[in-house]
């Protein structure tokens, strides 16, 4: 998130796109509700009438995998009615440079693609470009009248996302659609904040990550970027998994969202340097960040003569490194052991049967979680042999984060020390305990017989005392000064040089003493916009929301004199917030360069580092009832198709499919189908379909229905509902079959594996697969 | 002290079912087995082990769909018809609410149970179970389970005056805000429900009586079935007012009582 949670309550309009917010993150509710006392309106966009819904000012429908026509069509309207924050677009973002006069779009497809022998679109970039003058300065124009000026590219790119092209699309009713825009763009006047608050419902397509864009061009243009109350909110799945992200799992990363080192191009730590580090922006530090890594990774072995060790740290190769990539390597025999950490892919991975399947060619599996889950039975799920399988499968019993102690990162970035509450029952241990008994135990193995390139693991600097201690570990991730010891106080002191230590930059700070560290305050703010700056310590430097240069107009007074985050007056920046930018200089000199992590130092809506286009263009998903009207191309072209054979067709399967989670149960049910009171209150699954489908079908409500998929299928109950309703699809009404993920054969609370039917497809720049949107059949059992 | 009441705003409640599970906590309720019975609500009535539950609303409306959540409970009237009903007097209502069953006197009769206007308590094991209102919470200055663990404040909990002006006061609001149907239920029905709910709608869209009412139907059941009060319910009824019978049903009762504590004692 930029913002926070407890920050809703500063929202006029909160428009809840792609997330489900009621069911999966409740307690966001308490801060809406607060907004909604004061006059603010809820919007929510989505394919179901949830119970965000059921509560919320308007309700709009809208099909799956169609969200960048949405908001495609938000863009549109909110720039031909003139609804756009003038002021802060011309200012605070690219709006006004000028492109590459070769740039060009044609019948969906950006200028430079080249096609493959699969027909996955590459993209030459080499058009996607700023125009720059002698000197290298980007020519810019302020009036953004210049035909080639981002703003008018832009324009032009959405003047096709009109309302009705957009409602053909969506299947959105006319109405909801102009009532959602009129409401929504209201947000777009000066003082006026709107909150886009989203979850997987915008990341799970394979055109996920431009779904994200297309909400930040939004919420840009509309000026609610860096206010109080605005923001691009991704309200997260999971209690920690903004910590686990922060902390390198995406295989792309490095602790602190530093790109993750490939071989062929960074071969040498100057390499990673000179390619990686931009000249202007807060990232033109890197080689501090990543050199102070690296001093954590290997401590004193780690200087200047060996590059900080940089070899040790391992590389990407020129494969595919992501899950769904993996599973299919896994299943050519290509890996050979598998450590699933708290993951159970057998019941959360898109066709998870045939990842079941999979684990069968692993030499050895070992599974860390709080009770045996379905990834470590895969070998004797109903109807598997288990004289067959050859894998050794081992199940180390792990605490609850009750059950210790450490930090827990929520949405909004607020890194949270919790104490442990109780002690883990029988032989369950900490995570940390767990990774530190599994190093010590290798270090011993490298020992005994070195191999050929031992050093990474020998020389790692491992120095958390006998018993691992949490403290320890959260003081290296702060970081300190090389040779003494001594804690930094955040990530400004860090160096190139090897005299400071940080194990993930943007941590730097939460623990910087041992009296009082940040992460453990809890005060509670008197007075103020909801900041609360000493409860916990929210990344970077204790800043609550980010870019909030953006909070006030380039004179540095605030657009909303109500919620000020930051305000000049009187010859000083006033704060209740932590400035993201120089607040020792006069507003006028940081009037255009609030957005310090880019490299233009403005808000980009052309972004060229996007693989399948700067602008987001509508495509259908892989498995779509329709064409895309928009365009001949179908479904986003640069994405890789593992498996062409499990695409299912519009005839054989005719119906929308579409996941989703419920708030009784959680993820794969680990913590919830072994609860009783749970188990009560929703002891199935069960599939949601409108009365028209069940009526169609013969289908009575209770009644036992397959769903199937190209991939699979499942038997479960139908609930036959009003809550989904067929859309209009460019003329035809589509229907939509609803299901939820949570079980398996594991457990107290037994069911079917509902992602057995989901497709292995991924996103064109990240691989999250798409579970969002795909084609089945529904028919009852027997 | 003045008498304290729950407050349900349903205009604020998600149906995440936290009060739910958080009153099977408190009071160590075991989960009873359920299955999926069409919606999304489960357990699908009260029992002895259920004392608390959301209900599950759905409707449509010209098109538009409308899902209202209700949380129900006992409603712990001001004057309610089981203390006065209970042919062994065991139950009773408090100053500061509850309506509570003592489980030394309840024999599981059932009548209780059979007068409820909210089918309420539920007969198990020879006693008749429902939610307490968390006497032994709300007696030792803490809120119920269930307004505790709410997390949008739809549930909230404190002293009737003031509560109830509070519930008024977001009523005004909502209709101003164009839910015209909004109201409060509970302020007056029974002589006054500790349970005050903040509706958009009518109160049958929610699963509540517009008007609650016992049945004298009942009444004549449970006064064939008592027969030793049976003459006196019949003076009682004819007398014109329910509230003679009640007390001479009391004195009856009491009269009984003493008796057998006597012959009790007698006996050992």
């Amino acid at each position: 998130m930029t913002n926070h949670w407890i920050d809703y309550r500063n929202s006029d309009v909160l428009m809840n796109f792609g997330g489900n917010t009621a069911e999966n993150h409740p307690i966001s509710m308490r801060w809406i509700q607060k907004a909604r006392e004061k006059g603010a309106k809820l919007i929510v966009v989505d394919p179901r009438f949830t119970r965000t819904a059921a509560i919320a000012d308007l309700y709009a429908p809208i099909r799956p995998g169609t969200n960048i026509a949405f908001l495609g069509g938000l863009i549109n309207y909110a720039i031909q009615n003139d609804l756009y924050q003038k002021e802060y677009v011309v200012n605070y973002t690219n709006a006004s440079y000028l492109i590459n006069p070769e740039f060009s779009f044609n019948d969906g497809l950006f200028s430079g693609a080249a096609v493959d022998d699969n027909g996955k679109v590459s993209y030459d970039k080499s058009t996607w470009t700023y125009q720059t003058d002698g000197d290298g300065n980007i020519i810019k124009d302020y009036t953004l009248q210049d035909p080639n000026c981002v703003f008018q590219l832009m324009k032009k790119h959405y003047s096709r996302y009109d309302v009705d092209t957009v409602c053909r699309i969506t299947g959105c009713p006319k109405d909801k659609f102009l009532a959602v825009a009129d409401l929504y763009c209201s947000t777009g006047k000066p003082g006026k904040a709107g909150n886009i608050m989203y979850a997987m419902g915008i990341t799970q397509f394979t055109h996920g990550s431009e779904n994200v864009r297309a909400v930040a061009m939004v919420q840009t243009l509309l000026g609610n970027m860096g206010i109080a109350g605005g923001g691009v909110n991704a309200q997260r799945g999971q209690q920690n998994v903004q910590g686990s992200t922060d902390m390198a799992i995406l295989f792309g990363n490095m602790p602190g969202y530093l790109g993750h080192p490939k071989a062929a191009l960074h071969p040498t730590l100057a390499d990673y340097n000179r390619v990686e580090t931009p000249a202007t922006s807060y990232w033109s530090n890197k080689p501090k960040f990543i050199i102070s890594m690296l001093k954590a990774f290997w401590g004193k072995h780690a200087n200047s003569e060996n590059d900080f060790c940089y070899d040790y740290y391992p590389k990407l190769d020129n494969k595919d490194r992501s899950h769904i990539a993996m599973y299919k390597y896994m299943g050519e025999g290509e890996v050979k052991g598998m450590i699933c950490w708290a993951d159970n892919p057998a019941v959360s991975g898109p066709s998870a049967s045939g990842k079941r399947n999979y684990s069968a060619s692993l030499d050895w599996q070992v599974v860390v979680d709080i009770f045996e889950n379905e990834t470590a039975t895969f070998w004797k799920e109903p109807g598997v042999d288990p004289t067959t399988i050859a894998t050794e499968v081992f199940l180390l019993p792990a605490a609850l984060h009750i059950e210790r102690e450490g930090t827990v990162a929520n949405s909004g970035r607020w890194i949270q020390w919790r104490y442990k509450a109780q002690e883990p029952p029988g032989d369950a241990k900490s995570d940390l305990w767990i990774v530190d008994k599994l190093y010590k135990k290798i270090r011993k193995a490298y020992e005994a017989d070195p191999g050929p390139f031992a050093d990474p693991i020998l020389k790692l600097n491992w120095d958390y005392g006998e018993d691992i201690d949490a403290v320890a570990v959260a003081k290296e991730l702060n970081g300190y000064e090389s040779d003494s010891g001594k804690l930094l106080t955040n990530f400004t002191v860090l160096a190139d040089d090897g005299s400071t230590t940080c194990g993930n930059w943007i941590y730097s700070g939460y623990y910087n003493n041992d009296e009082d560290p940040h992460c453990k305050r809890r005060i509670k703010e008197t007075e103020g916009i909801g900041s609360n700056p000493d409860w916990s310590f929210a990344w970077p430097v204790n800043r609550r929301i980010i870019y909030n240069r953006c909070s006030a107009d380039p004179q540095g007074r605030p657009w909303d004199p109500d919620a000020p985050v930051l305000w000049y007056e009187n010859g000083e920046w006033k704060r209740n917030d932590v400035p993201d930018f120089n607040a020792d200089i006069p507003p006028e000199e940081t009037a255009r360069a609030p957005y310090i992590m880019n490299p233009e130092l403005q808000a980009r809506f052309f972004a060229p580092g996007m693989v399948e286009g700067p602008f987001p263009e509508h495509y259908e998903p892989w498995e779509s009832p329709v064409d895309n009207i928009l365009s001949a191309i179908q479904y986003n072209p640069a994405i890789t198709v593992w498996y062409p054979d499990s695409r299912g067709d519009r005839q054989q399967f005719p119906y929308i499919a579409t996941s989703y989670r419920l708030t009784e149960h959680y993820q794969t049910g680990m913590m919830t189908r072994n609860m009783p009171w749970l188990n009560e209150a929703m002891p199935d699954l069960f599939v949601e379909i409108s009365p028209s489908l069940a009526a169609k079908l013969g289908i009575d409500n209770g009644d036992l229905v397959i769903v199937e998929s190209k991939r699979g299928q499942f038997e479960a109950p139908a609930c036959i509902t009003p809550r989904l309703q067929p859309l209009k699809v460019d003329g035809e009404e589509q229907e939509i079959v609803g299901m939820f993920w949570h079980w398996g054969y594991a457990c107290m609370s037994k069911g079917p594996i509902a992602n057995d039917i989901t497709p292995s497809i991924g996103c064109a720049n990240t691989t999250i697969p798409e579970f969002k949107a795909f084609l089945c059949n529904i028919r009852r059992a027997g | 002290m003045e008498r304290k009441v729950r407050v349900i705003d349903t205009t604020k409640c998600i149906g995440c079912r936290s009060c739910q599970v958080a009153c099977k906590n408190w009071n160590q309720l075991p989960a009873t087995e359920t299955a999926f019975a069409g919606s999304y609500e489960n357990p699908s009535d009260f029992s002895p082990d259920t004392w608390s539950r959301v209900r599950f609303n759905e409707y449509t409306n010209n098109g538009e769909v409308n899902w209202y959540f209700s949380f129900c409970s006992c409603m712990h009237c001001t004057e309610p018809i089981c203390t006065n009903i209970c042919p062994y007097d065991a139950i009773h209502k408090t100053d500061l609410g509850p309506v509570l069953v003592d489980m030394e006197l309840c024999v599981g009769c059932g009548a209780c149970a059979a007068a409820c206007p909210y089918q309420v308590p539920k007969i198990g094991g020879g006693k008749s179970w429902k939610c307490t209102f968390c006497f032994d919470r709300i007696s030792n200055g803490l809120e119920p389970a269930c307004a505790k663990a709410c997390p949008t404040n739809a549930i909230s909990f404190g002293e009737a005056s003031e509560k109830i002006t509070e519930a008024e006061a977001r009523v005004a609001l909502l209709r101003e805000n164009g839910y015209a149907n909004a109201q409060i239920y509970g302020k007056e029905e029974l002589g006054g429900l500790s349970v005050i709910y903040i509706l958009a709608d009518a109160p049958d869209k929610y699963g509540l009586p517009a008007d609650p009412k016992f049945s004298l139907a009942t009444f004549y059941l449970w006064k064939a079935a008592s027969a030793p009060l049976k003459a006196l319910a019949a003076v009682g009824l004819a007398a014109g007012t329910l509230s003679s019978w009640f007390k001479l049903r009391k004195d009856k009762v009491a009269q009984e009582k003493k008796e057998k504590e006597s012959t009790l004692t007698k006996n050992r």
